[in-house]
């Protein structure tokens, strides 16, 4: 995939291109406001948009992006001013980035905003590998039916249905157990254990949140 | 109490006294009258109309009969109304004269006998004495030592039924008219005089509801113009120093916004670098402190920008609605290299609908991040950190940040809620203090209206949270 990075920090631009590049991410920089301008955006899968360049202000290359194309654009600020932040993601950003950060923190916002979406087709939702029934009351995994119990069913149509939100152990049970027969969270937790097992290659998409619940990860590209 | 009800009070404490002391006055002049009238009728009669040589002629058929008033005592009568009891309207109060001997005892057996109170005051050695007598105080007596007293008209007694009245009730209303008349001269030329002070207490009032020390209105050229005047010149002065004091606090808030601006930069490219240590060297201690720093120091940077707005009063929080999911999303994965570095697991579970709040959203972003940086920081190997938003049946939201750190004792924990971040204690840092962060993230709750709660995790750590409303769709 390839990304624009218009950053006016030689030093900067370059550690952003070696970690996007260790990404598998192509990446051309672009150092100056004017020469942005000229350049044609829809190419690029994502645009990371410093807002403080020579010459050309961040937000006037993004209104000037935002009429050509829909591509994401994540903002980088050294400001922590909520104006001028509020005006970019008015202006059409779809994230943004306060300086100081991590290279790891902006490959985790680039990564989000070109995460597969989760198609939901036929009544059914597919996420990565995994693909959820919810006319037919199955489940496949790489085309392949599983066995699932009415209580794991339930719970992992429960977690697909909100794929990529952690939902509390609490909020399970009540969607998914009964509670006279006892519905506890102990007996959520060994049904997700079982679950787990099920899934096989897709096991790692249910992941536990320590202190909240359990979610159905939704794995990156 | 109002000017007006004050000047009135005044007023009637004032006009009572005044009215019972002309009453007075008037009460004893007309007794004087009555005394020289009395005196100088029995003078004429005496000496004019031989009254003393018939007396010594014929001493036992004295006094005279009762005899008209003499001239000028009827004609102040006429001129008065007629006392309502002393006697019936249209007649002439008749004067009786009777005579003594100097040991008060009359000749004539028909005279009656002399009054003890006059005795008693012209034996004291007084000429002329006089006192009101018989029933209800009816009759007024004259007792008169003359020149006479070896004769039988050593002592003589003049009676009259017209008496001085205590009261007269037209002479009361009169005054009283007069004091009305006073109170509403006095009621209505306040009335300019209070219209102005009202005005400059109302400009008063909007410079005080406004903040702002706008010049009032200088009419006229007495004290109150005086007062404006004053108040005006007093006002600039404190314009200008505050004028001064915001210029201060505005650059001071312009470098510090600018330093975190210019700082940020480089910290990021250095950052990069022990990020990329940190992996050439498999997570050494010495790379992985460094890392912590660094991420203290961004920390540090973004709240002194927060504490630097938050006291910015002049200019209230912005209302912007705030996607609180973006805004955890955010917070994560700032936190999720240190974290991973230390080998916490950093965890965040956020509801399927949407969250939003109204408020400042780098605020609140900074808020949450002081939360998990403290969760992060304070965390062990192998610890986890989370943060929860949930959304409430109605439209509230509860956004939880916990961890199974070594966690905060009981009193620590009442002692950091009660804490503000401008206390000298929270401005210290210390390698186990959470106090600046943890203040600025109750100040930036409560400025929101949110509520924050610090409790013992379940797992034994801290677990803060944030409630409130979240913004109509």
């Amino acid at each position: 995939m390839n990304i624009l990075l218009i950053e006016d920090d030689q030093a900067l631009a370059q550690q952003v291109i070696a970690q996007l590049s260790e990404q598998e991410y192509r990446v051309r920089w672009l150092s100056d406001g004017q020469n942005a301008l000229h350049e044609d955006p829809t190419p690029y899968a994502l645009i990371v948009l410093d807002l403080m360049l020579p010459k050309v202000d961040g937000l006037d290359i993004l209104k000037a992006y935002r009429g050509r194309c829909d591509t994401p654009i994540l903002i980088l600020s050294a400001k922590q001013d909520a104006t001028i932040k509020v005006k970019a993601l008015q202006l059409g950003a779809d994230d943004y980035l306060t300086k100081p950060f991590w290279p790891e923190e902006l490959t985790a916002r680039i990564g989000a905003r070109l995460r597969r979406p989760i198609l939901q087709r036929a009544g059914g939702i597919e996420i990565g590998r995994l693909f959820v029934d919810l006319t037919g009351h199955t489940a496949k995994v790489d085309g392949e039916d599983i066995r699932l119990t009415r209580a794991e069913w339930d719970l992992l149509a429960a977690l697909a249905c909100q794929a990529g939100a952690a939902i509390s152990r609490e909020d399970l049970v009540e969607a998914t157990l009964d509670p006279s027969r006892d519905g506890t969270l102990r007996t959520l937790d060994v049904h997700v254990s079982r679950l787990r097992k099920k899934l096989g290659p897709c096991s790692d998409y249910l992941c536990t949140i320590w202190g909240v619940g359990y979610r159905l990860e939704v794995p990156n590209p | 109490m109002k000017l007006r009800q004050r000047m009135l009070g005044t007023l009637v404490l004032l006009a009572i006294p005044m009215i019972a002391g002309a009453n007075w006055t008037r009460y004893l002049f007309e007794w004087r009258e009555l005394e020289r009238g009395l005196l100088s009728f029995a003078e004429i009669e005496m000496i004019e109309r031989n009254g003393l040589e018939r007396c010594e002629a014929n001493p036992s058929n004295f006094p005279l009969p009762p005899r008209d008033q003499p001239e000028h005592l009827r004609r102040r009568r006429e001129r008065r109304p007629p006392p309502p009891a002393a006697a019936p309207q249209g007649s002439t109060p008749r004067l009786r004269l009777a005579t003594y001997r100097s040991d008060f005892q009359s000749d004539n057996n028909r005279t009656p006998p002399f009054p003890a109170d006059l005795r008693a005051d012209l034996e004291k050695g007084g000429e002329t004495s006089s006192v009101l007598m018989g029933k209800d105080d009816s009759v007024f007596a004259l007792g008169w030592r003359t020149p006479w007293h070896d004769g039988p008209a050593a002592i003589i007694l003049v009676t009259t039924p017209h008496t001085p009245e205590l009261f007269r009730i037209p002479v009361l209303a009169a005054v009283s008219a007069l004091a009305a008349a006073l109170l509403a001269t006095v009621w209505f030329a306040m009335g300019p005089l209070i219209g102005r002070t009202r005005k400059l207490a109302h400009a008063v009032q909007r410079n005080e509801e406004q903040g702002s020390f706008k010049d009032i209105p200088e009419e006229g050229s007495d004290e109150l113009t005086d007062l404006a005047h004053a108040f005006n010149s007093s006002g600039a002065s404190l314009r200008k120093a505050m004028d001064t004091a915001t210029q201060k606090e505005a650059a001071l808030r312009s470098f510090v916004e600018n330093t975190a601006h210019d700082v940020g930069t480089p910290l990021t490219v250095l950052q990069g670098y022990l990020a990329r240590m940190a992996k050439e060297t498999n997570g050494d201690k010495t790379v992985l402190q460094a890392m912590e720093e660094a991420q203290y120091i961004g920390a540090m940077l973004a709240n002194l920008s927060t504490v630097a707005r938050l006291e910015d009063m002049d200019t209230q929080l912005r209302q912007d609605r705030v996607d609180l999911k973006a805004l955890c999303l955010r917070v994560m994965a700032r936190h999720q290299t240190i974290a991973a570095e230390k080998e916490i697991t950093l965890e965040h579970g956020l509801p399927h609908g949407e969250a939003f709040v109204l408020g400042e959203m780098t605020l609140l972003e900074q808020a949450l991040s002081n939360l998990l940086h403290n969760a992060v920081r304070h965390g062990e190997t192998g610890g986890h950190a989370t943060l929860h938003l949930q959304l409430g049946p109605s439209s509230e939201f509860s956004l939880r940040v916990l961890d199974d750190g070594p966690g905060i004792d009981a009193d620590t924990l009442k002692h950091l809620t009660e804490r503000r971040w401008r206390s000298e204690e929270a401005r210290r840092r210390h390698p186990n203090g959470r106090g600046l962060g943890l203040s600025i993230a109750e100040d930036v709750a409560e400025r929101h209206g949110f509520a924050l709660r610090l409790a013992k995790s379940e797992a034994g750590g801290l677990e803060v949270t944030i409630t409130g409303e979240l913004a109509p769709s």
